[in-house]
């Protein structure tokens, strides 16, 4: 059984994607504030990080940098999931960042976003 | 003739000649040399009195009056009509004499009771007669040929000698008008004063008034909406109510005649319809007038007026300087004019304007300051006292968005002087006294004189700040609730794709169709945010735009077959025949963009039939055409087709949804990248929608 990490500030978002993987067969972990989420990810050791860029205190590309500091999380998938809207400097950013995907929430079933979690997995 | 006289009589000609001439050579001007002149006649003829009349216009005036008493001086000028004897000789242009007066109808009372007999003479001088002399005597004498022979000659040296003061008279009067002019050409190249027209105005008139003798001065405008020319203040010896009540219209009296033919006019009496103008104004006691248009470039604004209470009251010279002083007029008139069109310009840009004073500054020629009105110095927190005499450079400078200082040749006040367009720019900054810069909206016109030459130029600014301030905080407020909606539109889709895939329990029936219809409930929220955030964008210049050379036959290809599965939904035929083109000069996400919304719409408002994508091109351009066989668009709806939130609302539109966005962002996305949209339609038969890119 994958592991999954899903840092999200929003509860509603969070709380429907939690209930998608959990659906379809994840170990769901919910973090809710960037920093949060850096703890969950030392501890927990997730298979994959679903990450979402605008949040208070510690927004997203904080929480990859940190991330990627951490010999102990450096390698674990992160797949960006934001409505922030597909601007190249954010892309670009994230790809320089070494994230495996950047989704748009409003534009991506929930569906396509376990399917590109599996993909970032398996790879 | 002297020469015929006498010894005696030749010695009294020659003495009396050469006394006048010393009369003559040391008057200073002409009531100095009445007296003296009328002392050596009384002893060169023997006689009792004397009098001198001048002949103005169509009035004798008496100038002086020797040995009859004060009171005749007291008698009004003797009008032409009233004829009597100083008439008959002016007109006869010869001597006469009266032994009895008492049998003859002379204009004088005073002199018909005290005196018995007279001579009166013309003045001539080359064949002019300026006026007349008289002599008399208490008791009867007949007066001989002789005497009238000497008496004619002195007031024919008289009449030379009063013709030259005259002259110099005139050209000293002359110079100070002249003086007066150069002070008033002074006045209205400071422009500073220009900006005070209400006062400068009323100076220009008031002199004008003044130096021609006049009793009031008053300008009219043309009024294109009334069709009438219309007094405006200030005026010079006008009440508020004349102001008011004169007008007339264009083709009406002095005024009318002198605004249609641009010409100036010397009116000494007045028509019957120029006289109704006036008194409709409750001005009949105007007896004379001279007209002159307000005439800039090959326009004319109106028509200046000087008025006199008296008849002839305005000679040849008189029109010849009123045309110089209104063109001055004219000048400041269309300053005005210019100013206040300028200020109406900007106030289309925002009704924030009425509340908040705007700086005006002005410069010379040579580009240095000379007004900054008191707006300004709120503004800047400058003196004007301080910028007089100084370039904008040396003071407020000038930085463009970036804040790197404009250099002198991009300056756009530099362009006004040189080029005279007028210019307006929105992101720029000057500096404050205290040294800070602020974000100003300034607007250059140049000022120009009456023969369109560049004498200056104004420069309103006003503060931008606030304004800025209150856009970015509209921008994050966009982005923010656009944002905010986005959360919660994704909730719902995410739960309503787990629920319709089974995920909690099988679905079927009524019940799944209704979640169906929420869900694309959903997905028109989720458009209608997108569109907003759109045009946000594009109104904003946010979008960026990276042209390259790109396979337009290869896209339409790609979403062609994306849009292929909407098509199958609705048993609809897509079509494209994929083949060679010239690559196009544009971004191919936004064209990306174009060809799903036109396709998109295409297949959206078409129910049986086709949709045909075709490409074609011309010399620079590639043309791309999506026709349908749908419903169609009025001609009316056409016309508004690609305007904002413009729905076409017909029966058949009504159960297609949508946010009226989709053409206008299109219609951006295509002229953005130097591209033209139009639509051929016919209703009940389909629409053809076009788009042109330019070819890389």
């Amino acid at each position: 059984m994958s592991k999954i990490l899903i840092i999200e500030d929003d509860i509603v978002l969070s709380r429907m994607y939690q209930k998608k993987f959990e659906q379809d067969g994840y170990q769901v972990i919910a973090a809710y504030s960037g920093g949060e989420g850096l703890v969950a990810a030392s501890r927990e050791k997730p298979d994959c990080i679903l990450l979402d860029i605008m949040m208070p205190a510690m927004d997203g590309f904080t929480v990859i940098r940190n991330l990627k500091q951490d010999e102990a999380t450096r390698n674990i998938p992160i797949v960006i999931l934001t409505n922030l809207g597909t601007s190249e400097i954010f892309i670009e950013e994230a790809k320089r960042l070494g994230v495996k995907d950047y989704l748009i929430k409003y534009k991506t079933s929930a569906k396509d976003v376990v399917a590109v979690v599996e993909k970032a997995i398996n790879k | 003739m002297p020469g015929e006289e006498s010894g005696d009589n030749l010695k009294i000609v020659l003495d009396t000649w050469y006394a006048i001439s010393k009369i003559i050579a040391q008057a200073k001007d002409l009531p100095s040399l009445w007296e003296p002149l009328f002392k050596v006649v009384l002893k060169a003829l023997n006689v009792d009195a004397g009098t001198l009349m001048t002949l103005e216009g169509d009035y004798l005036v008496r100038r002086v009056a020797i040995g009859m008493g004060e009171e005749i001086m007291k008698e009004p000028p003797i009008h032409q009509s009233q004829g009597g004897v100083s008439w008959s000789v002016v007109k006869s242009r010869q001597p006469k004499i009266i032994t009895d007066l008492a049998k003859e109808k002379i204009a004088s009372k005073v002199l018909a009771k005290t005196m018995h007999s007279l001579v009166t003479v013309p003045m001539m001088v080359r064949d002019q007669t300026l006026g007349v002399m008289s002599v008399f005597t208490r008791k009867e004498r007949n007066f001989d040929q002789k005497d009238v022979n000497l008496f004619a000659s002195i007031a024919n040296q008289a009449a030379v000698a009063i013709a030259s003061i005259r002259s110099a008279e005139l050209l000293e009067e002359n110079r100070r008008r002249l003086a007066e002019l150069e002070a008033l050409n002074e006045l209205s190249k400071s422009i500073s004063t220009l900006f005070d027209f209400e006062e400068t105005l009323f100076s220009i008139v008031g002199l004008m008034t003044r130096t021609l003798r006049s009793d009031m001065g008053v300008l009219v405008l043309y009024d294109h909406q009334l069709k009438l020319l219309r007094a405006v203040k200030p005026a010079f010896g006008l009440n508020d109510a004349q102001i008011k009540d004169f007008r007339t219209r264009p083709d009406e009296g002095v005024t009318g005649q002198s605004f249609c033919k641009g010409i100036p006019i010397r009116l000494n009496r007045l028509d019957g319809e120029t006289q109704q103008v006036l008194r409709r104004a409750g001005l009949s006691e105007v007896k004379s007038i001279l007209a002159a248009p307000l005439k800039v470039k090959s326009q004319t604004l109106g028509v200046i007026h000087v008025f006199s209470k008296n008849e002839n009251n305005f000679h040849e010279d008189d029109l010849r300087l009123f045309m110089i002083l209104s063109s001055q007029a004219a000048v400041v008139v269309n300053s005005s004019k210019m100013l206040r069109e300028i200020e109406e310009e900007r106030k289309k840009d925002s009704a924030l304007l009425a509340s908040i004073g705007e700086g005006v500054l002005a410069i010379d020629r040579g580009g240095k300051i000379i007004m900054l009105n008191p707006a300004g110095e709120q503004i800047t927190g400058f003196l004007e006292e301080e910028l007089l005499g100084q370039t904008i450079k040396e003071t407020l400078g000038l930085w463009d968005k970036d804040e790197k200082q404009i250099a002198d040749q991009d300056s756009p006040i530099a362009k006004v002087l040189t080029e005279g367009k007028k210019v307006t720019l929105s992101e720029i900054y000057l500096r404050k006294r205290d040294g800070t810069l602020f974000p100003a909206y300034i607007s250059v016109a140049a000022t120009r004189d009456a023969d369109d030459k560049i004498i200056g130029a104004i420069v309103v600014f006003r503060d931008i700040t606030h304004e800025l301030e209150v856009e970015q905080m509209k921008q994050e407020l966009i982005s923010i609730a656009t944002h905010e909606l986005r959360t919660p539109i994704t909730g719902i889709k995410g739960y309503l794709d787990m629920i319709l895939a089974g995920d909690a329990g099988p679905v079927s029936g009524e019940l799944k169709e209704m979640l169906e219809e929420i869900t694309r409930i959903n997905q028109r929220l989720a458009d209608l945010v997108d569109d907003l955030l759109n045009v946000g964008r594009l109104e904003q210049g946010r979008i960026e735009f990276k042209p390259v050379a790109m396979d337009i036959a290869q896209l339409i290809d790609e979403v062609v077959k994306e849009l292929q599965i909407q098509a199958k939904e609705k048993n609809l035929e897509l079509r494209f025949e994929k083949h060679e083109m010239e690559k196009v000069k544009a971004d191919p996400e936004r064209t990306r963009q174009i060809l799903i919304n036109l396709i998109g719409n295409a297949i959206k408002y078409t129910e049986h039939g086709s949709v045909t994508v075709t490409l074609g091109k011309n010399e620079h351009e590639v043309i791309v055409a999506v026709e349908d066989t749908g419903i169609g668009i009025s001609r009316e709806a056409q016309k508004n087709l690609f305007e904002k939130f413009y729905r076409v609302k017909t029966e058949k539109t009504r159960q297609i949804t949508g946010t009226g966005l989709g053409l206008w962002i299109t219609k951006q996305l295509v002229e953005k990248q130097g591209g033209k949209i139009w639509v051929e339609s016919q209703e009940g038969k389909g629409s053809t929608f076009s788009f042109s890119l330019p070819m890389a």
